[in-house]
């Protein structure tokens, strides 16, 4: 499959007061027409000063970086008929506006001729469920209307790639499942999604390849299912036991990444990881502890994965 | 650019902010009141020339704050990156944005001669309606030109609202809205010449008495116009170029 994006050692330096900071440092990368590429990552890592790049919202220091064939230093206007961008939150919007109002003045500003604006507003207002809410004022939008009202104003010019920043930020459930439906719909239809996302669930449901960024370098890139096998050697466990001592099996530096919850009196279920590979032998350790009711291995999930690749950063 | 133009008026002119209300409705009333007591108490106040003064007030006063705040209210409610992505040009966007309240500016001087007239009881002699209508145009150019320019210095320098009102009143002189700019001293005339606005009002003083360096007077002011639009355009690509540079206007 062709390439949309080409990513060639792209480095981004920003210059403050205090000195310069490095965002990006050489990352290189490529994705291909109609795949959905995540661009995970913690806070400050680069992702949305590579979705700036790649917008043409921002300048590389260095490197080189085609979007659809275009450098987007010398050819950003030829870039941005065929591109468009969401980023989370509830900004970026003209509160007295009505959504509809909205989008027709992003119609003119895409230079959508006017015969076609009223059927394509239409159809977009319908895409993302607003068609009741078209002549509310945006200021009594919710959060996750705002959100769809902002994926309708980036279908506008009909995008081949769409960048999404965060797009389920401070969603409740219901807008976030909406919102990822919207986003499978879309690369059924073949357009190319960028997603930037600190919900892991949400990437591995989402995305075709990913890219772990952490301090300006890529990390692991790759299919979801193989970044999660890159971590295979992880003892990964889960277990029911009826203890009295949670806080010391807490402190013990043979268990890391703990998570627990309490069920009923002194029965809890943990997760953990340990060096201990065998079952048995896990189970022997952990009765130190208490009673042990069941312990199984679990499969590593993604956020295992982020987890363990980003476990020194901040 | 007509659309855009359309959908500004349409969509962002705010009739309901409390102080364009004062500025486009009462303002011109608290002027004429002004100049009503002055007759009053005088006689031979030019009352052609006060009306057409307290419009032009209110005309630069909401220019200042409206098209002033274009930009920055772009940044403020974070749309200023969604409007660089488009395909029209920040530059585009602007001037619609400039020329739009200009053109809602008109209002306050149509009102102006409506209270003049039927509030006060005012005469206002307009000798040639042609030319007193084209010398409005110039001016509302050249109001629209001023507006760029404050929409990119507002956007540009973070604390300058602070002497947002530093600036309506020294324009207003210098201008030459109350008294002729000739009459100035020697080096504000020189900075008074270089506003734009300053040939567009005297533009509209000599089209009342048609006076025949009006129209010397309009080819200047349309001149100098043209000069501020070309510099507005340059310096808005540049601005549009730091942004991408630096990530932030502040580095300008």
């Amino acid at each position: 499959m062709e390439n949309v994006i080409e990513v060639k050692d792209l480095t981004r330096v920003y210059k403050l007061k205090e000195g310069n900071k490095l965002a990006l440092d050489h990352i290189s990368f490529d994705v291909k027409r109609g795949e959905v590429f995540g661009l995970l990552g913690p806070n400050g890592a680069g992702k949305t000063t590579t979705i700036k790049i790649l917008t043409t919202l921002l300048l590389p220091t260095e490197g080189d970086v085609k979007v659809l064939g275009y450098d987007v230093v010398s050819e950003s206007q030829k870039i941005r008929n065929q591109i468009n961008f969401v980023y989370g939150g509830e900004r970026g919007v003209y509160g007295r506006l009505t959504g509809k109002e909205y989008l027709y003045y992003f119609c003119t500003l895409y230079k959508v001729k006017r015969k076609e604006q009223p059927a394509l507003i239409d159809k977009l207002l319908d895409l993302v469920s607003l068609k009741e809410a078209e002549n509310q004022k945006i200021h009594t939008f919710s959060k996750g209307m705002i959100q769809r009202l902002h994926i309708a104003r980036c279908l506008i010019n009909e995008p081949k790639i769409l960048f999404l920043d965060e797009p389920t930020i401070g969603l409740d459930p219901v807008g976030a499942r909406l919102l990822r439906d919207l986003v499978r719909e879309l690369s059924e239809q073949g357009i190319t999604v960028i997603l930037t996302t600190h919900y892991m669930q949400e990437a591995d449901d989402l995305c075709d390849r990913i890219a772990f960024i952490r301090d300006g370098k890529i990390s692991i890139i790759g299919e979801p299912s193989h970044i999660k096998e890159s971590c295979n050697h992880l003892n990964l466990y889960e277990a029911i036991l009826s203890t009295e001592h949670l806080e010391k099996l807490k402190a013990d530096q043979t268990f890391k990444n703990v998570e627990e919850e309490v069920l009923k009196g002194s029965f809890v279920h943990i997760k953990f990881e340990m060096k201990i590979s065998s079952e048995d032998e896990a189970t022997s350790y952990l009765e130190q502890f208490g009673q042990v009711l069941k312990l199984s291995k679990r499969e590593i999930s993604l956020e295992d994965a982020y987890i363990y690749l980003m476990e020194d950063v901040g | 650019m007509l659309n855009l133009f359309v959908q500004e008026i349409k969509y962002f002119t705010n009739f309901h902010n409390k102080m364009y209300q004062f500025l486009l409705f009462f303002q011109p009333l608290v002027f004429l009141t002004i100049v009503y007591f002055l007759q009053q108490i005088r006689g031979d106040v030019n009352t052609d020339r006060f009306v057409v003064a307290s419009a032009l007030i209110s005309m630069w006063s909401y220019v200042l704050y409206s098209s002033g705040s274009a930009l920055v209210s772009l940044r403020w409610s974070d749309t200023l990156k969604l409007v660089i992505a488009a395909p029209t040009s920040l530059f585009q966007v602007i001037i619609s944005k400039a020329f739009s309240n200009s053109m809602i500016a008109l209002i306050t001087m149509v009102l102006s001669f409506v209270y003049a007239r039927f509030i006060f009881g005012f005469s206002i002699t307009i000798s040639n309606y042609f030319w007193f209508f084209s010398s409005v145009i110039v001016l509302i150019i050249s109001l629209c030109v001023v507006g760029i320019i404050l929409a990119i210095v507002f956007a540009v320098f973070q604390n300058v609202f602070d002497f947002q009102n530093l600036i309506l009143t020294p324009i207003i002189l210098m201008c030459g809205v109350f008294i002729p700019v000739e009459q100035l001293p020697n080096v504000i005339q020189f900075v008074s010449y270089g506003i734009p606005m300053t040939w567009g009002i005297k533009a509209v003083y000599e089209a009342i008495e048609v006076n025949e360096m009006m129209y010397t007077t309009m080819i200047i002011s349309l001149g100098i116009s043209f000069i501020y639009l070309l510099l507005a355009a340059f310096v808005i690509r540049k601005m549009e170029m730091v942004l991408r540079r630096h990530g932030k206007l502040g580095a300008m």
